[in-house]
C-alpha cells in the first residue's frame, strides 16, 4: 500500500502545526498507521501528545497508530552533501568557511533536506498516512519549491557562469575564463572572498548528479500529496492563503479543504441590536467580529470555488490527542 | 521612548502584526512633525496596505505629509552598494561577479539589504527610518550579517563599509530594535529568545517589546457568567474570560512596555494601522 501524504501550509502563527497533528490524531483514530511530521512544535502541542518530538518518529501514548517526528532542519545542510557528494568533497565543503553561512541562510536548502525527509518516511513503508507541517519561511511555498530551486543553486546562474557547462576539466576550464575577473575583484574586496565562492561552488556541482535525480523524486511525492491551507480571517494570512490557492496546482494538487481556525460562530453576528447589559456588550463587540469573519470566508469561497472548513476559535489548545482528533473530524476523510 | 532615534527596526513572529505596528510607527511620528521613511525590508505587501497604498517600489514614495514609503529590491540595493558604498570601478563583468558571490554567500545580501536602511537613516533627508524587517527568526542573521562580513573579509572597503554598519546598529543614540508579539506561546517565546541571544551578543539596543492583538480584562464577574443561560451571551463571555486568563500568563512573561488591544472587527489593515496610530498617543 502507498503513503498518502498530506501537505498542511499556510501561513505563520495561525495554528498550523496543530491542524496537523489534529489530521493525523484524527487519520490515526480511523485506523491508519500514522505520523505527523512538525517543524517547530510548541511545548503546549507535545504535551497535549504527550511527547518530546525528536528527529525519529515516537509513538504517541493514548492515541494507537500515531506517531510524531520533528523534521530537522539545522543540521540537514550537511546530510544533503554527505548524501549526494563523494566523501573527500562532502568534507571539503562542510569545511568550507563559507558552508555555515550558506546553510544558515539558504532557506531551500533547509527546506528541501526537510522534504527529503519526508520522501524518505513516504517510501519506508512503515506509514498508511502522512501528515507534513510544512516549515515557516513563505509559507510553505519555499517547502514546495525547494527541489526546483536547489537543482538550480547547484547547477545554476552563477555556477554556470563560472564553470561553463557540466564538462569534464570545468575547473581548468574556470582557471582562464572567470578566475582572473574574480582575481581583480577580490583585490577590490580586500581578500580572496570571491574565489573561495567559487570553489565552494565548484564542490557544490558535483552534489548535482545525486540532487537532481532525488529532488524529482522529492517532486513526484508532493504532486501525489493531498493539500490543506489553513488559515485565519486576517488580511495577512488571507493573503497567504489566497497565494496557496492560486500557485499550488503548480507544485502539488489544488488544495481540498481551506481551513479557518479561530472561527467564531455565525449566529454571533447581529446576535445583539441594542446592547442592554454588559454581557451583551460583550457578545455584540465579539459579533462584529464574527460578521467580519463570515464575510471573509464567503468571499473566499465565491472566488476561488473552495469549501471552507471552519475551526472554532478556542482559547486553549486541545489538551490529548483524541481532542485533537476531534477539532480536524470535518477537515478531512481518509478512505480505507 | 521608544521612537527617540534615528532607526527602529520592527521584528516579531510571523503573524503577529509587525507590518501594522511598523506602519503605526510611522504614522504616528509622521503626524507630530517628523520626517518619516518607512521600509519594507522583505516583501512589501501587509505594509503597502497597512499604508493604504497599491504598492511599494525601490524609491521612496510620498504616501501622506511627512510620511514617504519604499521597499528594498535586494538587486537594486546591491549596485547601490557596489556603485556608491565599494566604489566598484567599472561595473558589467565586475557585477556579473559580485552577483554571483551575493548569491551565494547569503551575508552579503543580508548586509546589503540591512546597509540599505541604515544609510537612508543617516542621509539626512528624514529623521526617522522604521524598518519593517524579517521576522524573528531571521533577525539576528541579519544583524549579525556585517560581523559575518569582518570576519571572511581581511581587508579594503567591503570590510571598512561592514564595521561601519555594525557599529551604527550597536549605537543605541541611533539605532533601536523594536519587537512586536502577541500573547501566546511561540510568540512570546521567540521574543525571549531573541532578547537572550542580544543580551549575549551586543548587536543592537532593544528599545521596546510591543504586546499586540491583547484581550481587555472583562468587567464582569465570574458569578454573573455562570448564573448566565446557555447561549451566545455567555459562550462570548466564557471565550473572553479563557482568552484574557490564558494571555495574562504570557503577558506577565512578556513585560511589554506598550500594549495595543485586540481590535474587533475592524476590515481592512489601513484602519488597523490608524487606529494603532491614535493608540500610541499616550505611550
Amino acid at each position: 500500500m502507498t503513503t498518502a501524504i498530506v501537505l498542511v501550509v499556510g501561513a505563520g502563527g495561525v495554528g498550523k502545526t496543530t491542524m496537523a497533528a489534529a489530521i493525523a490524531a484524527d487519520a490515526a483514530r480511523a485506523g491508519a498507521r500514522t505520523l505527523v511530521l512538525t517543524v517547530d512544535p510548541a511545548r503546549r502541542l507535545a504535551d497535549a501528545l504527550g511527547i518530546d518530538v525528536g528527529n525519529h518518529p515516537v509513538a504517541v501514548p493514548g492515541m494507537d497508530q500515531m506517531s510524531a517526528a520533528m523534521l530537522d532542519a539545522a543540521a540537514s545542510w550537511e546530510a544533503i552533501v554527505r548524501a549526494h557528494a563523494d566523501e573527500a568533497v562532502a568534507e571539503r565543503l562542510v569545511r568550507n568557511s563559507l558552508f555555515r553561512a550558506v546553510a544558515d541562510r539558504f532557506p531551500s536548502g533547509q527546506a528541501y533536506a526537510a522534504a527529503e525527509e519526508m520522501t524518505a518516511h513516504a517510501e519506508s513503508g512503515e506509514w498508511d498516512v502522512l501528515v507534513v507541517d510544512t516549515p515557516p519561511s513563505a509559507g510553505g511555498i519555499d517547502f514546495l519549491a525547494s527541489p526546483r530551486r536547489m537543482r538550480s543553486l547547484v547547477a545554476g546562474r552563477a555556477l554556470r557562469w563560472l564553470t561553463g557547462p557540466g564538462i569534464p576539466g570545468r575547473r581548468a576550464l574556470y582557471a582562464v575564463t572567470a578566475r582572473p575577473a574574480l582575481k581583480i575583484a577580490d583585490a577590490v574586496l580586500g581578500g580572496p572572498l570571491l574565489e573561495d565562492v567559487a570553489e565552494f561552488l565548484l564542490d557544490l556541482r558535483e552534489t548535482y548528479d545525486g540532487i537532481s535525480r532525488r529532488s524529482k523524486q522529492v517532486e513526484r511525492a508532493m504532486r501525489s500529496a493531498a493539500t490543506v491551507v489553513v488559515t485565519t480571517a486576517d488580511p495577512a494570512p488571507i493573503r497567504e492563503a489566497v497565494r496557496f490557492v492560486e500557485e499550488l496546482p503548480e507544485w502539488a494538487s489544488p488544495p481540498g479543504v481551506v481551513v479557518f481556525n479561530r472561527s467564531l460562530p455565525a449566529e454571533w453576528a447581529h446576535a445583539v441590536a441594542e446592547p442592554k447589559d454588559a454581557l451583551d456588550a460583550n457578545l455584540a463587540r465579539w459579533g462584529l467580529e464574527a460578521e467580519r469573519q463570515g464575510d471573509v470566508r464567503a468571499e473566499l469561497a465565491a472566488r476561488y470555488g473552495v469549501e471552507p472548513v471552519v475551526i472554532p476559535w478556542l482559547a486553549e489548545m486541545p489538551a490529548s490527542p483524541t481532542a485533537l482528533a476531534d477539532l480536524a473530524e470535518t477537515i478531512i476523510t481518509f478512505e480505507e | 521612548m521608544i521612537l527617540d532615534r534615528r532607526l527602529v527596526v520592527v521584528t516579531g513572529k510571523g503573524g503577529v502584526g509587525k507590518s501594522a505596528v511598523a506602519a503605526a510607527a510611522a504614522l504616528h511620528a509622521a503626524k507630530h512633525g517628523r520626517r518619516v521613511l518607512v521600509v519594507g525590508m522583505s516583501e512589501g505587501a501587509g505594509l503597502a496596505a497597512h499604508l493604504r497604498v497599491g504598492r511599494l517600489g525601490p524609491e521612496p514614495t510620498r504616501v501622506r505629509p511627512g510620511l514617504d514609503a519604499m521597499t528594498i529590491d535586494p538587486a537594486a540595493a546591491l549596485d547601490e552598494y557596489l556603485r556608491l558604498r565599494i566604489k566598484v570601478p567599472r561595473l558589467g563583468l565586475m557585477t556579473r561577479a559580485f552577483r554571483v558571490l551575493a548569491e551565494t554567500v547569503p551575508g552579503i545580501r543580508d548586509t546589503v539589504v540591512i546597509g540599505k536602511v541604515i544609510y537612508d537613516a543617516t542621509r539626512g533627508d528624514w529623521d526617522l527610518v522604521v524598518a519593517d524587517a524579517p521576522p524573528t527568526g531571521q533577525i539576528l542573521s541579519y544583524l549579525r550579517a556585517p560581523a559575518t562580513i569582518e570576519s571572511l573579509v581581511p581587508s579594503g572597503r567591503v570590510r571598512e563599509q561592514a564595521g561601519w554598519m555594525r557599529a551604527s546598529l550597536r549605537d543605541p543614540e541611533a539605532t533601536g530594535l523594536l519587537i512586536i508579539a502577541t500573547p501566546e506561546e511561540l510568540p512570546v517565546a521567540e521574543t525571549q529568545e531573541t532578547l537572550a541571544a542580544l543580551e549575549s551578543e551586543d548587536l543592537v539596543t532593544v528599545c521596546g517589546v510591543v504586546a499586540n492583538r491583547v484581550v481587555p480584562a472583562l468587567a464582569i464577574t465570574a458569578n454573573r457568567i455562570s448564573a448566565e443561560p446557555p447561549g451566545p451571551r455567555r459562550d462570548a463571555a466564557e471565550l473572553h474570560r479563557d482568552m484574557r486568563r490564558v494571555q495574562e500568563e504570557y503577558l506577565a512573561a512578556l513585560t511589554p512596555d506598550l500594549t495595543f488591544p485586540l481590535l474587533f472587527g475592524l476590515r481592512t489593515p489601513g484602519e488597523v494601522a490608524s487606529r494603532l496610530s491614535e493608540m500610541w498617543e499616550g505611550a
